[in-house]
């Protein structure tokens, strides 16, 4: 028997008669990708996505209301003044904001000059790295081929309405990416019971970042049930069902705690946010022409028709497909939610659609191609005839010829609506107006300017004072807090910054629309749809 | 006589046919090339251009002198940029016995011409499938369709270098002194064109690359560069001293000291990227499975050479600070450059990106060129329509002056000149027809006007009778000039406004007749 010593001695003498190892001749990436393709194809695509979407992210699309919004209720949390900028009203679940906040370090690590929003929009891009990256891995662990995860990848980062959508700081896009990540989680090889504790607390941070991604959440269980093992499921749905409810709890937690659960005189409260969300107006039928959905509709048409058209077919037919199914209900479920007639529909909601979309256009590419290649082609794909004797077409060549094909009709448009992105400048008007406010206005800290969210951030940083000083439209007649302090009405008001988004919904707002009307024009930038002017409120009375 | 002899009298027709039926179904391919090459230039369609008019024109006002000694009317050879006394000489015969169709059949046939020889170079540049795939990108270009339908210089000049182009690889392992043959095709493709001559120095590198490249000495390369360069240059040297100082002085103007312009760079560069930028994308694809051969140097120099060949007609323009006749220009350089790009495709597609080559893939996959082709085919397809529409159809103009055109003492201003004049050359002088980029005129009180000043007086005089204006390159001018015929008392009335279309829009010709 031989002792444990000559074992280990016997170990670790070489083999005299192998030949030395011969050095790999291979390139060190030749190497990495031998070893790694996942990780190389994942980092070139997340570069490929970051860098499209990082050019000119600042001056396209033009900064929205919206954004300015979550970034001055991320600005709120910062400065310990509460969870939004004003009152917080439970309008959504602020978990997406204080991602922003905790983000918000990196645009002021790189840009200090006018027009916070536009620059804050750098924030988007590791959101988007991630997103890409999860949308490729999902990808993989729906059993899809490498080219198949990468095409998912490259139809979620390049589509010029993901360029244009993906890099406005949405919390859509934040809820997107959590949800990704729990289903990445949920689907995990390793059907490990933690992985679907995860997928629970992933899902959780999705709809705390933005409610409306609980629609794709029966596709998540889906997903769940197929990702675990039969003996050990129970277990799992358990241990999801607990961590998603624990988080999504805290929501409700918070509202009791600060006795903002029930409606009530003197607070804002959760069920009456809810009750008001529930019956607020609809945007209308999206199929029906001139409704708002339909024209929201049109607008992400216009940006890519191929991926709303050709994302939406994809879902259905791949409900066909059993490893494609909890994407194809994800995606299905969000897009019937979209089409329910008098349903709201914000432009963002599309953001949500977009990952499901990818990964179901790539799955069912990857289903025909898989049908394709069982193809038999025979006499068919014989070349002698052209003299191309030792040459012959087989099911690989239809595949290519058909690959090349699609991608020479698409890559165009993309390259066209990329380049729009990429090239455009749409948002000189706000800067030029954020500047001329900055030379002009004489003693900010007692003046009052009524702005849209996308430019508070710049009056509080001139020096106006945050909520009062500088105030949000709607603010000056639905707030209580700030009509207060406006005794005399548009007369307490010192400048109107009249932009599209103002002009767009004043009727509801008579204090704003008084001041506009007794104000006199003192700066205007641009021209058209984007022009911006400065109002001054005569408060004499007088106006033009 | 034997039963051998017998044998052998059936025996040698039959290998004949199988050498021919052999030969034909080699070049099958080529053959299917060239169809799709006619079929696809002929989807093209619309009226004379001005320049096949004015050189169907001049062509016939030469010829007009040289078989009856009439006078030719102009000095074409000092503003064409090329000898008028070559191509637009051949283009009128050709207009005379067929018509203007025929004379673009003819630029259709130097253009096939071209795609055979491209082909037979490169496949003995980088062999059979480099050259099936090098030949259909090349003839389905948009340049090369658009100049297929072209009948203007451009095309013989095309075919005139790829004959060089041949011929210097077709010699490379035969005497030295067999590469002065070529300098015969590029002198002639340099008097029919005088751009042309931006593509000498390729041929001439070609005649010393493709030695080394074939394995042979690099002396024996140089000595063959040495002897073309010579040749070309004293057989131009001749030229030029025959062709007179007209010629000369069109050389100057329109080719070596041509007027800058201020076109941007960047619409330069867009263009030609539009196109030809995939081919030469291919031909770099191709440089680089080249230089993986990591052999001599020689066969990836040759390949660069030919790839960079595709930018000098952008570097040239770019210089020039115009994208005019850009779309043509691109079309020499792709003649260059798609035999390398052909090499690239087939490496891609798992095919011996030349001869000897390893593939790229396991198992070819032929269908990535059949797709990579077809893709740039069918948008090569898209670019060369709005080129090719991009003048108005004359034909209803031609119609609707037909009945007023006789020859004698009438004028006719018409903005461009050059297509009606061409249509109705049968029914009036040279000296009758006037345009608008230029007009020098007497007053009654004998001074001597220019531009818009003589267009005013002569039109107070009623001096033209019929004018026709069509807001196109001129049209700043036409806005005066209609001003003045819309006043009241001009003395022309509007006879008709004829609305056409190009590619760039609606556009109307105004036609006024004196009152």
């Amino acid at each position: 028997m031989a002792t444990v010593v000559e074992t280990v001695l016997d170990e670790e003498r070489p083999d005299p008669t192998s030949a030395p190892a011969a050095p790999d001749p291979r390139g060190r990436l030749a190497r990495l990708l031998a070893s790694r393709p996942d990780l190389v194809i994942t980092a070139l695509l997340v570069a490929t996505v970051v860098l499209v979407q990082g050019l000119n992210i600042d001056n396209f699309p033009t900064v929205s209301d919206d954004e300015g919004t979550y970034l001055a209720q991320a600005w709120a949390i910062q400065h310990g003044k509460g969870l939004a900028h004003y009152s917080y009203w439970y309008d959504h679940p602020p978990l997406g904001w204080v991602q922003i906040a905790a983000l918000s370090w990196i645009p002021a690590l790189l840009w200090h000059g006018p027009l916070v929003v536009m620059h804050a929009r750098v924030i988007m891009l590791p959101v988007s790295a991630a997103g890409t990256a999860l949308v490729y891995l999902v990808a993989r662990r729906i059993d899809l081929p490498r080219w198949a995860a990468a095409l998912a990848a490259v139809v979620f980062g390049l589509s010029p309405l993901s360029v244009t959508m993906q890099r406005e700081i949405y919390l859509d896009n934040f809820a997107a990416v959590w949800m990704l990540a729990a289903f990445a989680c949920a689907l995990s090889p390793r059907r490990h019971l933690w992985h679907h504790i995860a997928a629970g607390l992933c899902a959780a941070v999705a709809v705390l970042s933005k409610e409306t991604m609980l629609i794709a959440a029966p596709a998540l269980v889906m997903a769940v049930w197929r990702g675990t093992d039969k003996a050990t499921r129970k277990f799992s749905l358990v241990g999801f069902a607990i961590a998603f409810a624990t988080i999504g709890a805290q929501y409700l937690l918070y509202a009791v705690l600060k006795g903002e659960l029930f409606p009530g005189p003197g607070h804002n409260s959760l069920i009456g946010a809810l009750q008001y969300q529930l019956g607020r107006g609809g945007s209308g039928d999206i199929l029906k022409s001139g409704s708002v959905s339909n024209l929201t509709l049109h607008w992400w048409l216009v940006r890519d028709p191929l991926l709303i058209y050709v994302g939406t077919a994809a879902s259905l037919a791949a409900l066909a497909v059993r490893r494609l199914r909890e994407i194809a209900v994800a995606a299905v479920l969000l897009v019937a939610v979209a089409m329910r007639p008098n349903g709201y529909l914000p432009a963002m909601y599309v953001i949500q659609v977009i990952p499901f979309f990818a990964l179901a256009i790539a799955g069912t590419a990857d289903a025909c191609v898989r049908g394709l290649l069982r193809l038999r082609l025979g006499a068919i794909g014989r070349l002698g005839w052209l003299g191309l004797g030792r040459w012959r077409l087989g099911p690989r060549d239809l595949v290519a010829v058909l690959a090349i094909g699609l991608a020479g009709l698409v890559a165009p448009q993309w390259e066209a609506g990329d380049e729009t992105a990429d090239t455009a400048y749409s948002n000189n008007e706000y800067v030029a107006a954020a500047n001329w406010i900055r030379a002009n206005v004489p003693d900010p800290a007692h003046r009052r300017i009524v702005v849209d969210d996308a430019m508070w951030l710049d009056t509080v940083k001139d020096g106006f004072q945050p909520g009062l000083g500088a105030i949000w439209f709607y603010k000056v007649d639905l707030d209580p807090a700030v009509t207060r302090t406006l005794p005399h009405g548009w007369r307490d008001l010192d400048y109107v910054v009249l932009t599209s988004i103002i002009r767009q919904d004043p009727n509801g707002l008579p204090t704003v629309r008084a001041a506009i009307a007794h104000s006199t024009t003192v700066a205007t930038f641009g021209s058209g749809q984007q022009q911006i002017t400065i109002q001054k409120v005569d408060h004499s009375g007088s106006g033009q | 006589m034997t039963a051998i002899d017998v044998l052998s009298v059936y025996a040698v027709p039959q290998r004949r046919a199988g050498r021919l039926r052999s030969a034909l179904a080699d070049r099958l391919p080529l053959i299917a090339i060239l169809l799709v090459q006619c079929a696809l230039a002929y989807r093209l369609a619309n009226t004379a251009f001005e320049d096949e008019a004015l050189y169907a024109y001049a062509g016939h006002r030469e010829l007009g002198h040289l078989l009856h000694g009439t006078p030719v009317g102009d000095t074409y050879a000092g503003f064409f940029s090329g000898i008028p006394m070559l191509y637009p000489v051949v283009a009128a015969v050709l207009d005379d016995a067929f018509g203007l169709e025929g004379v673009r059949a003819f630029s259709l046939l130097m253009m096939l011409g071209a795609t055979a020889l491209l082909w037979t170079t490169t496949r003995r540049l980088y062999g059979k499938p480099a050259a099936v795939i090098g030949s259909t990108l090349f003839a389905t270009s948009a340049p090369t369709l658009f100049l297929g339908r072209l009948a203007t210089y451009d095309a013989p000049s095309i075919l005139l270098l790829a004959l060089a182009l041949w011929w210097t690889v077709r010699t490379a392992h035969r005497s030295p002194v067999l590469v002065m043959v070529a300098a015969l095709p590029l002198v002639l493709a340099c008097g029919v064109k005088y751009a042309s001559g931006l593509y000498l120095p390729t041929v001439v590198l070609s005649a010393v690359l493709t030695v080394p490249a074939a394995g042979l000495s690099w002396p024996r390369g140089l000595l063959r560069g040495f002897l073309l360069a010579a040749a070309t240059g004293g057989s131009a040297a001749i030229g030029l001293a025959v062709a007179g100082p007209d010629v000369r002085a069109g050389l100057s103007q329109t080719t070596v000291n041509r007027a800058a312009g201020a076109e941007p760079l960047v619409n330069i560069v867009r263009l030609s990227l539009v196109w030809g930028g995939w081919v030469f994308v291919l031909a770099l694809v191709g440089v680089g499975f080249l230089l993986h051969r990591r052999r001599p140097w020689a066969p990836a120099l040759l390949g660069a050479l030919l790839a960079g060949t595709a930018l000098l007609a952008t570097i040239y323009q770019a210089h020039l600070g115009t994208s005019v006749s850009l779309h043509k220009h691109i079309g020499f350089g792709l003649l260059f450059a798609a035999p390398v790009a052909g090499a690239g495709l087939a490496g891609l597609s798992g095919l011996p990106a030349f001869r000897g080559a390893r593939p790229l893939l396991r198992r070819a996959v032929p269908g990535v060129a059949v797709g990579t082709c077809g893709v740039l085919a069918f948008y090569a397809g898209h670019a060369a329509g709005p080129m090719y529409e991009g003048w108005p159809d004359s034909s209803g103009l031609v119609s609707a002056m037909r009945p007023l055109v006789h020859p004698g003492q009438d004028r006719y201003l018409v903005e461009e000149d050059e297509v009606p004049r061409y249509y109705l050359r049968d029914q009036s002088q040279p000296q009758q027809w006037l345009n608008t980029y230029f007009f020098q005129y007497g007053d009654a009180s004998g001074h001597q006007l220019t531009d818009l000043p003589a267009y005013r007086a002569a039109i107070a005089d009623r001096y033209f009778t019929l004018i026709v204006l069509d807001d196109g390159p001129t049209a700043a001018l036409d806005k005066e000039l209609t001003t003045t015929l819309r006043a009241p008392g001009s003395g022309y009335r509007l006879l008709a406004t004829l609305p056409t279309e190009t590619s760039h829009g609606e556009q109307d010709f105004t036609v006024w007749q004196r009152g």
